[in-house]
């Protein structure tokens, strides 16, 4: 079986970012990249179902630039086959439907029996491009897996629906976006790092990028709260003090 | 026109699917066409803030691919400008689907918009909520999805022009089986109250008093991915980086330091309540109102206090 997982880096989730300030970006130049954790449960999924039928291959799929490499080289260390990277200099620029479209051609050339991704991206969170892929392609998508199982040449996906734990099938090929997984994507080992050197990761330069319909204007730290206050009396007394500020002061109540 | 897509349960419109006609009616100043999904529909409400015309769309389909398809068949002909769906879980999902059935483009969770130099632009959370984004569609048609409890709903009454829209679709995906809840949960991504539960809950029971707490004020349960990750609830109610961004008009903290994720998922709500042991917890640097104690004494004493109030 052949997988394709999109994989996208993302400044790390545990770092304070903040506004440039003239609006025009993000302050990152000092932060830490990662791979989006969305897409590591993603990748995890593809590597079980490769060790499960004992045969496969798994390949990262990524619109970056030169840094991406070192992304996608952590994938090669958890064990997928190969890498192919669109070269774009500062991926940014994109919108989704652009990004989109550079995604769908490789993935029209590799022919895969299923393309797997995060449900969203923790940096941009546009909740789009893979969407888009899945329709323009005419792939049967499905959306947040917890977790995958395939039998019989159908995918079986777990996912949280609003009535409960629901299990959805789908044929192959397909797309599935994952949410946080019941199981966590693993370390590579030392094994995995070595070995990841010598796995190849293409490159490809696209010549038309598509027309841009979304365009960033500029960029606003979030609105700052006013200082709170610690209702400093005794229990219950403190209690009391709560539900009177929550009703008489917030309105809440 | 302008379309915007009500979320129903049961055939009651959902809130925040009424907040959205008082968004589209202010922001672009437009006829609104409703549409909602489903075999029947209490149809008052969406006349009553402020739909022109109200389509209830149905099919035999079970999945949110079938649903988009649905709505798909029955926008494709339309002339509709601009298209707006509530960025819940579902619609989101429904709202990427459907644009990218029409090939339209999509901005998600929107959360304020504003006219500029003739253009509309709108702001949505990035990074989690630790800062916020402005864009502006270059295309004369697209679709947005806006968050809940950001616009308040606004009674506008209309006369009513409702019809039904019947149509058969194909799924390629189908729902096998789902085990159902034992009890109906509100979603914590459209509540308007969230008693949120972190490490200091200590374990699945010491999410009791927290419940009883939510009922009293019919909130959500929410939790931090601490209590998530250690087992103690499951994922759909985690707050935070890898779980979901709210904003609802009341937050209550019980037990939660307030680690950067958590506190970027939830920092837009109104009102901020942190009760904590630790008054070095950074929670209480973005509460509006903090008290240092034990939840599992003042927790229970807070839910007698708001049953005495709300009689």
């Amino acid at each position: 079986m052949k997988i394709i997982v999109l994989i996208k880096r993302v400044p790390d989730t545990g770092v304070p970012i903040k506004v440039k300030d003239d609006g025009s970006g993000l302050e990152l130049s000092s932060i830490p990249f990662v791979m989006n954790p969305y897409d590591e449960y993603a990748l995890e999924a593809a590597l079980r179902i490769k060790e499960k039928k004992g045969e496969g291959e798994i390949i990262l799929l990524a619109v970056g630039n030169e840094e991406y490499k070192e992304t996608l080289r952590q994938g090669l260390a958890m064990g997928a086959e190969r890498a192919k990277l669109i070269k774009i200099d500062n991926p940014l620029n994109l919108d989704a439907m652009q990004i989109a479209n550079l995604l769908i051609q490789e993935i029209k050339n590799e022919n895969p029996d299923a393309v797997f991704c995060g449900k969203k991206a923790v940096d941009d969170e546009r909740n789009y491009t893979h969407t888009y892929i899945a329709t323009k392609l005419n792939l049967p998508l499905i959306y947040g897996a917890i977790d995958i199982d395939v039998e019989d040449g159908k995918f079986k996906v777990t996912k949280e629906t609003e009535k409960g734990l629901a299990t959805y099938e789908t044929p192959l090929p397909s797309l599935i976006t994952f949410d946080k997984c019941q199981f966590e994507p693993r370390y590579p080992t030392l094994k995995g790092i070595m070995m990841a050197k010598k796995k190849p990761i293409d490159e490809v330069t696209p010549e038309e990028k598509g027309d841009k319909k979304v365009e960033s204007i500029r960029y606003e730290p979030p609105p700052k709260k006013k200082e709170g206050k610690i209702i400093d009396l005794p229990f219950p007394e403190n209690v009391k003090e709560l539900v009177r500020l929550l009703k008489e002061e917030a309105k809440i109540l | 026109m302008i379309g915007i897509y009500l979320e129903n349960k049961g055939g009651e419109i959902k809130k925040h699917s009424l907040e959205l006609l008082t968004f589209g009616r202010k922001a672009f100043e437009d006829e609104i066409l409703a549409f909602t999904f489903g075999k029947e529909v209490e149809k008052s409400d969406a006349f009553n803030f402020g739909a022109d015309y109200l389509y209830l769309i149905s099919s035999e389909v079970k999945t949110e691919e079938g649903i988009s398809k649905a709505i798909f068949e029955f926008l494709k002909d339309k002339d509709i400008k601009i298209l707006i769906f509530p960025a819940s879980n579902t619609g989101r999902e429904i709202a990427a689907r459907v644009s990218a059935l029409l090939d339209l483009p999509l901005i998600q969770d929107v959360v304020d918009f504003k006219r500029e130099k003739g253009e509309f632009i709108f702001k949505r959370p990035v990074v989690a909520g630790k800062a916020y984004l402005w864009e502006k569609v270059k295309s004369e048609k697209f679709a947005i999805s806006v968050i809940a409890n950001v616009f308040p709903p606004e009674e506008n009454k209309k006369e009513e022009k409702f019809e039904k829209f019947e149509v058969n679709v194909d799924e390629s995906i189908k729902i096998v089986d789902i085990k159902e809840k034992e009890e109906e949960e509100i979603d914590v991504a459209e509540a308007e109250i969230i008693v949120s539960g972190g490490r200091g809950v200590g374990g699945p029971e010491g999410f009791k008093p927290l419940r009883e707490l939510a009922k009293v004020l019919r909130a959500a349960i929410g939790a931090s991915r601490a209590a998530v990750d250690a087992g103690w609830i499951d994922h759909s109610h985690q707050v935070g980086q890898t779980g979901k961004t709210v904003s609802p008009n009341l937050y209550i903290a019980c037990g939660i330091s307030g680690a950067l994720q958590h506190l970027a998922g939830m920092r837009t709500s109104k009102v901020i309540v942190a009760i904590n042991k630790d008054p070095n917890a950074p929670i209480f640097q973005i509460a509006d109102y903090g008290i240092v104690g034990d939840l599992f004494e003042v927790v229970p004493a807070l839910t007698e206090e708001i049953k005495k109030i709300k009689g």
